[in-house]
């Protein structure tokens, strides 16, 4: 099936702005209700982009937090911490 | 030889008499009768001689029947000693392929085992790891106040990475 050029490249567009709204979104989940100071902290710390932040709370992560970026997740919560540790058990002799 | 009464001319005639007979008997008679008697005494000798044959010949048929009584009675008895070796041979060879197939069972079973063992052991150090780790995380979420919350964070912050 042949589609319309024009409609074709309307569409690529589309597509590359709603991935792009999905590569720059980023998720903050922490186990507690982060201060401002805490936010700042983890913005600067990370060079994220000034873009739209969401910030949620889970608290069973116990403590820390577990940043979302796009397709990267970088996990410094305690329960994460706690599984490493469970896998080290499970590799050890 | 009157007087002892012997008459002369008797005598004379009875020799005559005599050796006409003797002449006679000797060219007509004696020949053909010596020789019917030859014949006689040969054909006597064929026959023994053919009997003595016979009898040899009777003899050896039954030395060499002897013999090959004496062979298939010899050549049976080895056959026999034959098939019981072989069956003895044949029964050990079975004895012992049915034991090195039990020891092979038996070592693949004991494989199996140890191997069932140490999964098993595994498994029971994962389910330890599992519940301890839940019994810690459990105990520090019921415990930690909000304090130790933030300064928990704050630690573990300083480790993060920059996203490039």
């Amino acid at each position: 099936m042949k589609i319309d050029p024009t409609i074709k490249e309307d569409l690529k567009e589309y597509f590359k702005d709603r991935m792009r709204l999905v590569k720059e979104k980023v998720i903050i989940t922490s186990a507690y209700e982060l201060s401002d100071q805490e936010k700042k902290t983890i913005i600067s710390s990370l060079g994220l982009p000034n873009g739209k932040i969401e910030y949620k709370v889970d608290t069973r992560l116990v403590a820390g937090v577990i940043i979302t970026y796009g397709s990267k997740i970088i996990d410094v919560s305690l329960k994460g911490q706690l599984q490493n540790f469970k896998h080290i058990l499970y590799e050890s002799a | 030889m009157e007087n002892l009464g012997i008459d002369g001319k008797l005598l004379i005639a009875q020799l005559i008499n005599f050796g006409i007979f003797f002449l006679l008997f000797a060219k007509f008679i004696s020949k053909p009768f010596l020789k019917f008697l030859q014949q006689e005494r040969r054909n006597e000798k064929d026959k023994e001689s053919l009997l003595g044959k016979l009898k040899k010949g009777e003899e050896e048929l039954g030395l060499q029947e002897k013999e090959m009584r004496n062979k298939i009675k010899k050549e049976r008895n080895e056959i026999i000693e034959k098939s019981k070796e072989e069956g003895l041979r044949l029964r050990e060879q079975i004895v012992a392929e049915a034991n090195k197939d039990a020891e092979t069972l038996k070592k693949k079973a004991m494989k199996e085992v140890d191997e069932e063992r140490i999964k098993l052991h595994q498994d029971v150090k994962n389910k330890v790891a599992d519940l301890s780790v839940l019994l810690v995380e459990k105990t520090l979420q019921q415990n930690l106040d909000e304090n130790s919350k933030k300064r928990i964070t704050q630690s573990l912050l300083k480790n993060l990475p920059v996203i490039k």
